[in-house]
């Protein structure tokens, strides 16, 4: 859950603070949405298809502990690339609107 | 066989013609200027879909249920509680230093209590430089502050 004080950090940092209030909403959740989408993109990228086939049987039975740590196992710099992949959608949507 | 035309035109009559526009382009309306730049709002729309367009391009060659599957996990796993937008933007919320390991804890407060003794001791010593005095002075004269009288 993000709070009112984080929420307004990011409204200033993503320099949308000019807008109404249900327009930054909007706009926040489809940076997310998009930056999540582009994880799982990134993440896939990086599984060879043998593991991404077993990878399919873990998300079949919803165990996400077993998903995160199969994850873990193949993609040791996961939370890096999470903060990576996060920073650079952040920059690339900073870049377009300036 | 081609026929040259009977009359060819008259150049001089062109050229010599009067200059007052036609009655009816002088009633034309003018037209409102030519909007180049975008709004703020716009701009931010079309960067969006310029996003939503690329990551759309690469997601039509993946699995859909592995990439809902890992979405769903990305939520409930990875980010409990955060946001990947918060990552993004480096506004994770701090942390308030609070821990369940006792140990941690006693630590924790003893590198603060101990960084509060230092600062303490360096404003005992501190001496103000010529600089520091000049821009005190400043700030009398133009009564930011007031002298401090004991």
């Amino acid at each position: 859950m993000i709070t009112e004080e984080l929420k307004q950090n990011i409204i200033k940092e993503l320099g949308i603070e000019n807008l109404s209030d249900e327009k930054s909403a909007e706009v926040m959740e489809k940076l997310e949405e998009n930056i999540q989408r582009s994880l799982v993109l990134e993440i896939l990228d990086l599984l060879s298809p043998q593991d991404q086939k077993e990878l399919n049987v873990l998300i079949e039975t919803g165990d996400n502990l077993k998903i995160q740590a199969f994850l873990e196992a193949k993609i040791p710099s996961l939370q890096s690339l999470i903060n990576a992949v996060a920073k650079s959608a952040v920059k690339e949507f900073k870049d377009l609107t300036k | 066989m081609i026929e040259k035309p009977e009359q060819s035109l008259n150049f001089e009559d062109i050229e010599g013609g009067s200059q007052e526009p036609l009655e009816v382009i002088k009633d034309f309306p003018e037209q409102p200027e030519a909007r180049v730049e975008k709004t703020p709002e716009e701009k931010i729309d079309a960067t969006l879909e310029k996003q939503d367009a690329q990551l759309s391009f690469r997601e039509n060659s993946r699995d859909k249920t592995t990439m809902s599957g890992l979405k769903k996990w990305l939520g409930v796993a990875v980010l409990a509680g955060s946001s990947m937008l918060a990552i993004g933007c480096n506004a994770e919320k701090p942390s308030s230093g609070f821990t369940d390991n006792v140990q941690q804890n006693v630590q924790q407060r003893l590198n603060q209590k101990r960084q509060e003794i230092k600062h303490m001791k360096e404003m005992r010593n501190y001496k103000p430089g010529p600089e520091a005095q000049q821009a005190a002075k400043e700030m009398q004269e133009g009564q930011i502050i007031q002298p401090y009288d004991k």
